[in-house]
């Protein structure tokens, strides 16, 4: 890995972000604007005016587009037009929150998902591999809103053990997390497995052994690095995925984080929010990308010849 | 005797490729010569062999005659027509003369489809439907490579690896070419399938009179199957001649190591042990001057220096070596 | 006889895999030795059996694979020993090295840690401090012909051409200072120069070493300039063993004799080609006598139904019913 294969990646992650905020910028304008929102239907044609002219409303949609880009380059991504205050600090004010489920999550998916294809795959064919791949398939194939609302209906609403909405208490993050972690999980256990064992059936497993080491070394020296370029590969799917996870699992659950924010701006055209969150997002995307590709070039050797030799 | 009458002339031919290691738009752009002005020509009816290790550019010059790859420079000539420039119906027209053999016949047949079907889709893109007639072509001309018509009905996976090449030959013979190209087709058989395919290659040779080049890096079955023989080291032809010349008393070092390392299955055969030191190095970072030179027992100061040109020596052979110029080597 | 003491002795060897063609061994009744200093040549087509032979003595054939029959090697019957008694055995014992070597080493882990992690596991080194360790592996580096060893432990397999990752590869597998080698098919994939280094390099090490080592090949040239004594093997069975001087000059077998005058000779003019007719069976379709009844020139009514009866001739035999006569072949 060199300097000039790090430009590239970052040249290319910068290009992304734009390319995304951009779109969603034009999208945005295209499909109305806040001004009924706000106002309500009833609002004097005077009204409408000034809100309008005081969010830059009636400018060309390139003259917005301009100011808005100006702007993000400074560091200004304006205001919240249905809160008043900066869009920036109505945004970070609930990133802490969405911030501590998708940390549990991710943990317990790692754990939980990796450990169990490990498991699946080195007892390949028995019946542990048996339950634990029936229950992964029957994982991934359930949406994440089913889950949601099947947990809501055992827990909530037959044994009214834990609550259905809201955040606090200790109680408050199970549902959420449940939801979060089972589907997830199940794509990792799956995809770890099959990782596994192809490598396991790769010729240079069959050296290892002939060498004289132990079945367990050659597992963990030989066998898991391998392994690890793939999983490691599909974590950069993954950030999508537990990030439109978690825009479902704060809706359902009425969790005030960053995923229940979008969708209400979203619906109230708050322009602005919808924006930074947009940004937050793709910058967390391109960044989780940015850092998949460095410690792939740090597993697999081969990679900054291999790829860039195309 | 016959009139010798040359089918096909290649000259200068020079390959490049680039690498798409430029990575950044001030990189300079970087090649490999993989082929380096290249001259030959094969007579009608000629069994031409190519020989060397990997890398020499064996295959790449059957892949230029055959338009697969484009040349950097040079010319192929066919009979009188000039290959590289022709266009549409009439490169249709020439081209169905010269026709190719793969050496990994799976990957050369479509698995959905019947066998015999492949062996006449030739026909049909060159000559339009004609279905009765070019299956029964098809079938005796499978018939002819020892193919029996139920066989013809196969899929290539119900076949082996040497009734598949047997197939590929006989697609590529439908058009009734004049000239053959095998590309290491025997390579990927077992021993005892090969010689079943190359008794059936000299068979075809002598009742069609084809011109046959034929690319292997197995020595012995290009002295056994060929008329003359081309060594080609990194991208040169480094020795040129009748078989019958250059086996028995090879001149170039290169050809003299190449000869000296294939095995021979004969234990009571037992000869000096010259084995050629080193390895063969990179395409991308070619020594200077005669690129054996590294590697070469009777190297000189000047094979460092200057590429040798390959000239035709007293027994009409070519040879591309400063040592044998100066009769260093008898 | 002469004082020969064998060192790896397979007896009635049979092999077959659960699933495809369950109940059809795709070895049968093997029977070879292979003494130190000694190289042994196991030569045949695909599905000859040859490499599932050599696999099966390291026990490497996997969870389907079934073995019958005994494999001693120091009078211990590696087929019944237990999964940590082989352990011991592989690497230390008996060595393998394979036909793609570049596949065949991790491509993630540099040369130095391979070689590294395998001298490791010796005992009498257990203990030294890392420098011993390096010494050893720029030792062995040095042994197979790597120029520049220090440089090249930090290179990985990819950064190395086939013949450097197969001189690795032996290396690798002469750290636990084995006493056989397996080779599989270890220079099919070279070009010629190169194979010729390789076979200078398994003999020189069969000679400085006093090891044994069994060369598994299709070519019977690298059989010729290689080994001492050789085994054709078709469809699972041996047909004919003997010293190489013997069996590859007057071949008794019709598989020998086939095999050897259906390829050229680059020293020699050869008129022309020998051809075994008919393809290599499959081992379902393995028959009960011969495997080879079906391509043979001198089949006779029983070959097919009746296993051809072991004829002794001095140090070589030969399983068959109508054999050749046995003269110099290339006199034909």
């Amino acid at each position: 890995m060199n300097s000039t294969y790090i430009i590239r990646k970052v040249l290319r992650a910068l290009l992304t972000v734009w390319m995304v905020t951009t779109f969603v910028f034009l999208i945005l304008r295209l499909s109305g604007d806040p001004t009924v929102s706000v106002l309500g239907l009833e609002a004097s044609p005077e009204a409408v005016e000034a809100f309008r002219a005081k969010w830059g409303l009636d400018d060309p949609v390139r003259v917005q587009y301009m100011r808005f880009f100006s702007n993000a380059v400074r560091g200004d991504m304006g205001d919240s037009i249905l809160e008043g205050t900066s869009a920036l600090s109505s945004v970070l004010s609930r990133l802490p929150n969405t911030l501590n489920l998708m940390f549990i999550a991710t943990f317990l998916t790692f754990l939980i998902g990796i450990s169990m294809g490990l498991i699946a795959s080195l007892y390949n064919n028995t019946i542990k591999d048996k339950i634990i791949m029936v229950i992964a398939v029957a994982g991934f194939s359930t949406p994440t809103f089913v889950v949601a609302v099947v947990l809501v209906l055992i827990f909530s609403i037959n044994l009214a053990w834990l609550p259905s909405s809201g955040s606090g208490t200790w109680q408050h993050y199970i549902m959420p997390i449940l939801t979060m972690t089972i589907v997830e999980a199940a794509i990792f256990a799956r995809f770890t497995r099959s990782a596994m064992l192809e490598v396991l059936y790769q010729p240079y497993v069959k050296t290892a052994v002939a060498k004289g080491l132990s079945w367990w070394q050659v597992i963990r020296r030989h066998a898991l690095p391998n392994a690890a370029i793939p999983i490691v590969t599909i974590c950069g799917f993954w950030i999508g995925l537990i990030i439109a996870g978690a825009v479902i699992t704060e809706s359902i659950f009425g969790w005030p984080g960053i995923g229940r924010l979008l969708v209400y701006s979203v619906k109230h055209r708050d322009y602005n929010v919808v924006q930074v969150i947009v940004l937050l997002i793709s910058c967390t995307m391109v960044i989780t990308n940015l850092s998949i590709d460095i410690i792939y070039g740090w597993l697999d050797p081969r990679v900054s010849i291999d790829r860039e030799g195309e | 005797m016959e009139q010798v009458t040359e089918i096909l002339e290649v000259k200068n031919l020079s390959k490049k490729f680039h690498l798409k290691k430029q990575k950044m738009p001030w990189q300079k752009k970087k090649y490999v010569h993989v082929l380096n002005d290249i001259n030959f020509t094969v007579n009608t009816g000629e069994a031409l062999g190519i020989v060397g290790e990997s890398g020499c550019g064996k295959s790449t010059t059957a892949k230029i005659i055959m338009d697969i790859y484009s040349p950097t420079s040079g010319t192929i000539k066919f009979k009188s027509n000039e290959l590289t420039g022709l266009k549409g119906e009439e490169k249709k027209r020439i081209r169905r003369n010269i026709q190719y053999v793969f050496q990994d016949p799976m990957g050369a047949l479509n698995p959905r489809i019947p066998v015999v079907e492949q062996v006449y889709e030739p026909l049909i893109i060159h000559y339009g439907r004609n279905i009765k007639e070019q299956y029964q072509k098809a079938v005796s001309l499978l018939e002819s490579v020892g193919m029996s018509e139920s066989l013809g009905k196969m899929y290539p996976h119900q076949l082996s690896g040497g009734q598949r090449q047997r197939v590929v030959l006989a697609r590529a013979m439908i058009l009734e070419p004049e000239i053959l190209i095998c590309d290491e087709p025997i390579s990927a058989l077992d021993v005892s399938i090969q010689s079943q395919v190359v008794n059936l290659l000299m068979k075809i040779r002598e009742e069609r009179g084809i011109t046959l080049i034929f690319i292997s890096h197995d020595l012995s079955m290009i002295r056994h199957l060929c008329d003359s023989t081309a060594v080609m080291y990194m991208g040169n032809i480094v020795e040129q001649g009748l078989s019958e010349t250059v086996f028995p008393n090879p001149l170039h070092p290169y050809t003299k190591s190449l000869i000296n390392a294939i095995p021979i299955p004969d234990p009571r055969v037992k000869r000096e042990d010259t084995i050629v030191e080193g390895e063969i190095p990179s395409l991308l970072n070619p020594p200077s001057g005669c690129r054996f030179h590294p590697r070469c027992p009777v190297a000189m100061a000047k094979c460092s220096k200057k590429v040798p040109e390959l000239k035709i020596l007293s027994d009409g052979r070519k040879a591309a070596c400063f040592a044998v110029e100066k009769g260093v080597v008898q | 006889m002469n004082i020969f003491k064998p060192l790896l002795q397979i007896k009635d060897l049979s092999v077959g895999f659960n699933g495809a063609h369950e109940g059809n061994p795709v070895v049968r009744g093997v029977n070879l030795e292979v003494g130190p200093g000694e190289i042994l040549g196991i030569v045949g087509e695909s599905g000859s059996g040859k490499s599932v032979t050599c696999f099966a003595v390291v026990r490497l054939l996997g969870e389907r694979g079934w073995t019958e029959g005994e494999i001693l090697f120091d009078n211990k019957n590696l087929l019944e020993c237990s999964e940590s008694e082989i352990v011991s055995v592989r690497g230390k014992e008996i060595a393998m090295i394979f036909q793609d070597a570049q596949s065949f080493l991790n491509p993630v882990q540099s040369i130095g840690s391979q070689l590294l992690e395998a001298l490791f596991l010796r005992k009498d080194l257990a203990g030294s401090p890392g420098s011993v360790y390096r010494k050893e592996a720029v030792k062995l580096l040095t042994e197979v012909g790597i120029p520049d060893p220090e440089r090249r432990m930090g290179e990985y397999p990819h950064q190395l051409s086939g013949g450097q990752n197969q001189r690795a590869m032996i290396a690798i597998m002469l750290a636990g200072n084995p006493r056989l080698l397996i080779a599989d098919e270890p220079t099919t994939a070279l070009d010629v120069t190169i194979q010729a280094q390789i076979i200078r390099l398994l003999k020189k090490i069969c000679k400085e070493r006093n090891m044994a080592i069994i060369f598994v090949t299709h070519d019977l040239g690298v059989v010729a300039e290689t080994c001492d004594r050789t085994v054709v093997m078709y469809g699972g069975r041996i047909m004919e063993a003997g010293p190489v001087d013997e069996v590859l000059v007057k071949p008794r077998h019709p598989y020998t004799f086939g095999l050897l005058l259906s390829k050229p000779r680059v020293d020699m003019k050869v008129k022309e080609l020998y051809t075994i007719e008919g393809v290599v069976p499959s081992p379902e379709k393995l028959p009960a006598g011969c495997p080879f009844f079906d391509r043979c020139s001198n089949v006779i009514d029983k070959c097919k139904d009746n296993p051809p009866p072991k004829i002794v001739e001095g140090e070589r035999h030969f399983f068959c019913f109508n054999p050749e006569e046995g003269g110099v072949v290339w006199n034909r």
